[in-house]
């Protein structure tokens, strides 16, 4: 009985599907003209058409046939013709669905085999995507059966609500929205899944099962909608058939609620780059970015919200509070919000640098006072993104970065000024620097003079370091051909720190190092020159290491995966394991801290570990 | 066995009670005519008998079937609309075709004969079809399959003398004959009046009368007569006051019984009685409000 009832409702909504297809034939001598307009390769016109007609036409032409299938089923007149006949107002429903279904799937086919014979196949389509986004992304999104869920649940929605209100536009559009809606909880779910995988992150499933059971749920509500809509009357029908509609896709928000509230407990950083290849390491997404040390004290971390935390021994606590707070923006923006720098004043002032698209924020943190000051400018401020730290310096309450050759100060609007000369006459007398004179020959700061054993580059200024309220200044110095690094104590004397050029580290203590000839060299934090220790006596260090701290008779190395301590003599005293992606390690006062793709964590120096949790 | 039996049916529609406790049994074989003035629920009625509403509360039964939503019972029921229409797509021969296959008991045969007789030419576009048309086909649609029931809501509405006159003389006649159980309203129930077996008076949502038109042939008449004391004028059930001038008043009155008790009650002196034609004791009965015969 019900197939005379299909073919029936075929031949009423015949028009809706042909006029899609009409729209679809347009579209190609659209592309000819497209090409021939702007000399683009008609090929590429015509895979961008197909593919916008893959995508986005069959989940539209689903909306109108539809839309047009419920509303004609449920007009006045369509009832005075068939609820008389002896099919149920469900079969008849059924009947309208199925000839939807049938008009698309048809109109699918259409669509698909004009692009197969004149454009790309859809995957080679889709291909520059792919590229862009990863293929990983693409493997696990399964488009093709998504696409047919997305055309479904259009469909169903569009019928059923057209039925319910008895509009067919309107009920188009809202079925439009729905599964909008319900398509955007779908891909949130999916891109945490995808994201934070490791993390237990599952709920894509869930989402997609919920997605699925909202597709059938509207063919319920419509079937619901025929039965009640014209047997019986009152509120029930229509709370119950919207309940229908509107809950499957509140439940996959709050799946996705849900699933990101878990994730905000135990995920620390934020870590998308293994998942999403379009960002490369090092580009637009710098390094150091989730986590940078503030001079010993603490390190600065970014959450997976986008706040901005300290952390040291003593645990975390929130610096900045979390900007970009919502699902969506962590989901179609990762790349929202950095860190773009930190460092602590010798007063204690800690300055944090963050860009919060579109603009950049430069947060000072004095104590429990927290002053932010916006930048609006944050073109120029781009530029700068790897700009060491050395060269970026606290000028009162704005900031002041130097490049190689120019420097500007930063308030609420960058002033630029030129050359890199000016900018260390205004930063030297503020810093205590030093300048190398008497052609090279001598140092002279604050109207004291060092007479150098070789020859300085007349062109850096020196800055001082602090060793227990004494100063001092490390200049390399030429002498004949071999590079020395000199040390330059306020008593007047100077002494060779280390051979070569080599570039200090700092540690929080003050010891600054350097490693030259296969030598640690050290200058503990009263200024005494520390005997170098002998890199090459140790079997058990890795070419990879970072130096952690150095005292009298002991350094402290972290390397993958461990650990290593090692004594004067470069035998090992300590080793102790360590996570094995380490990203990152940063020395403080009283320990260190790690960082690895999604954690921190914190380790003393006897190498007692412990992961450092997310203050939320 | 009754062909139709409903119980107390209540129905709201728009906030207004339709009907109210509705009951009435139709004998099968029966030809009933639903008489009663627009929005009285004659419609209402004829759509929870067809399965197309749903009662709000009472119990309904029709050829052994409760109305349950799956239409069933429309297989069994030959049905007449007020205001028939059809997909103006079609032509009759689809329009038959498409009812073919869905009523089980269709006959083809039937169907072509019913149209041969009523003059309607298979191969007629729907679209913009004379309102005779329409009524024509409904009467092919609802009679092709042999129905053991047929509810007729205005069958001949729309329908030139000379069809009329085959379908009331005609159709209507037979089915009758064949002993099915016809319900069927018309605002010209007079037409009808020779084919009826009950007339059934429906009024404020109820059945509020039911009268062999046997005996109503024989019983209705009007008593007139002039009253012993104005302060004192006779109310008996089952009659209807006509007026009258000073102390002359009358009565339509419908059936024996009350005859009966209006003439024995004492109040008219020299009382007459005049018999009562059918046309004008319809236009009586559809006077009735809810109650007046109780």
């Amino acid at each position: 009985m019900i197939i005379p009832l299909i073919r029936l409702e075929l031949r009423k909504n015949v028009l809706s599907a042909a006029s899609a297809a009409a729209a679809f034939l347009v579209t190609l001598p659209v592309c000819r003209l497209v090409s021939s307009s702007t000399g683009l390769e008609i090929r590429y016109s015509l895979d961008a058409a197909l593919t916008a007609w893959i995508i986005l036409g069959l989940p539209l032409a689903a909306a109108l046939i539809g839309a047009s299938s419920g509303a004609s089923s449920a007009s006045r007149d369509a009832l005075d013709c068939e609820a008389i006949l002896p099919p149920s107002p469900g079969r008849r429903a059924a009947s309208s669905l199925a000839a939807s279904l049938l008009l698309v799937a048809a109109f699918a086919a259409f669509v698909l085999v004009t692009s197969v014979v004149l454009g790309s196949a859809p995957g080679r389509m889709l291909a520059p995507a792919q590229k862009a986004w990863g293929a990983a992304f693409w493997h696990n999104l399964h488009v093709a059966p998504l696409l047919a869920l997305a055309t479904f649940d259009v469909l169903a929605g569009a019928w059923a609500l057209s039925r319910l209100i008895g509009h067919g536009v309107a009920g188009g559009l809202l079925a439009l929205l729905l599964t909008s809606a319900s398509g955007a909880a779908l891909a949130a779910c999916f891109g945490l899944q995808l994201l934070h995988h490791e993390w237990g992150a599952s709920c894509y499933a869930a989402a997609l099962a919920l997605a699925s059971a909202g597709a059938l749920a509207k063919v319920w509500a419509g079937a619901l909608a025929a039965r009640w809509s014209e047997r019986r009357s009152g509120p029930r029908a229509l709370s119950t058939s919207l309940a229908l509609l509107i809950l499957p896709g509140a439940a996959i928000w709050a799946v996705a609620g849900g699933e990101l509230r878990m994730l905000d407990a135990k995920v620390m950083l934020l870590d998308y780059e293994h998942a999403l290849s379009r960002r490369p390491r090092g580009d637009s997404f710098p390094r150091g970015s989730r986590a940078l040390a503030a001079a010993g004290e603490g390190v600065v971390l970014k959450t997976l919200r986008g706040g901005i935390v300290i952390a040291d021994g003593a645990g975390v606590r929130p610096l900045i509070p979390e900007q970009n707070a919502g699902l969506s923006d962590i989901l179609l923006d990762p790349f929202k919000t950095w860190i773009r720098g930190a460092w602590r004043e010798e007063n204690g002032v800690l300055w944090v640098e963050r860009y919060v698209s579109p603009n950049a924020e430069l947060w000072r943190i004095e104590g429990t006072k927290v002053e932010s000051i916006r930048m609006t400018d944050h073109g120029s401020f781009s530029m700068f993104a790897g700009v060491p730290l050395k060269h970026r310096y606290p000028d009162g309450k704005r900031l002041l970065v130097a490049s190689a050759e120019d420097y500007f100060r930063r308030g609420d609007k960058a002033t630029w000024h030129e050359g890199y000369k000016s900018f260390l006459a205004l930063r030297r007398p503020q810093a205590g620097a030093g300048r190398v004179a008497c052609a090279g020959k001598c140092l002279e700061a604050k109207g004291r003079r060092w007479k150098l054993p070789g020859i300085a580059n007349e062109r850096d200024a020196v800055f001082p370091h602090d060793f227990g309220g004494r100063r001092a200044y490390l200049v390399p110095v030429l002498n004949g051909k071999t590079w020395s690094t000199i040390l330059c104590r306020d008593d007047g004397s100077t002494a060779v720190a280390w051979p070569e050029d080599a570039r200090e580290g700092t540690l929080p203590d003050g010891t600054l190092f350097t490693v030259a000839r296969g030598k640690l060299w050290s200058i503990a934090p009263d200024g005494k020159i520390a005997p170098p220790l002998d890199l090459t006596l140790s079997s058990d260090l890795s070419t990879v290491s970072s130096l952690m701290r150095r005292s009298k008779d002991k350094a402290w190395f972290v390397q993958p995966k461990k650990l290593l301590v090692l004594d004067a003599g470069g035998r090992t005293v300590l080793t102790r394991p360590l996570p094995e992606d380490i990203e990152d390690a940063m020395p403080l006062k009283s320990g260190f801290l790690i960082t690895t793709k999604r954690s921190a964590y914190f380790s003393d120096w006897d190498g007692n570990l412990r992961r450092v949790e997310n203050p939320r | 066995m009754n062909a139709l039996n409903f119980r107390n049916v209540t129905r709201v529609l728009g906030g207004r009670r339709v009907l109210d406790g509705a009951s009435g049994a139709a004998e099968q074989g029966k030809v009933i005519g639903l008489l009663g003035r627009n929005g009285e629920g004659k419609t209402t009625l004829f759509k929870i008998l067809l399965d197309l509403l749903a009662a709000d509360s009472g119990e309904v039964e029709v050829l052994g079937l409760r109305p349950d939503g799956s239409g069933a019972v429309r297989r069994l029921t030959g049905y007449i609309p007020e205001r028939p229409a059809f997909h103006t797509f079609m032509s009759v021969a689809q329009a038959l075709a498409l009812r073919a296959s869905l009523f089980p008991k269709w006959d083809a045969a039937r169907a072509a004969a019913l149209c041969k007789r009523l003059g309607l030419d298979p191969a007629t576009r729907l679209e913009g079809a004379s309102k005779g048309t329409l009524g024509k086909l409904a009467w092919v649609c609802a009679a092709a399959h042999d129905p053991a029931l047929y509810l007729l809501d205005e069958p001949t509405s729309g329908l030139d003398a000379l069809v009329r006159e085959e379908v009331l003389s005609g159709l209507v006649s037979e089915l009758g004959e064949a002993g099915k159980t016809v319900l069927v309203t018309s605002h010209r129930m007079d037409e009808l009046a020779g084919l009826l077996d009950e007339v059934w008076v429906m009024a404020g949502g109820r059945i509020v009368a039911v009268h062999s038109l046997d005996a109503l042939r024989a019983d209705a008449c009007v008593v007139g007569g002039r009253l012993r004391s104005a302060d004192a004028p006779p109310a008996v059930p089952g009659t209807i006051a006509l007026g009258g001038e000073g102390l002359a008043r009358s009565w339509a009155v419908l059936d024996k019984t009350s005859r009966e008790r209006l003439l024995g009650c004492g109040a008219l002196e020299s009382p007459s009685v005049e018999p009562l034609p059918l046309d004008r004791a319809f236009s009586h009965l559809l006077s009735l409000k809810g109650g007046d015969l109780r």
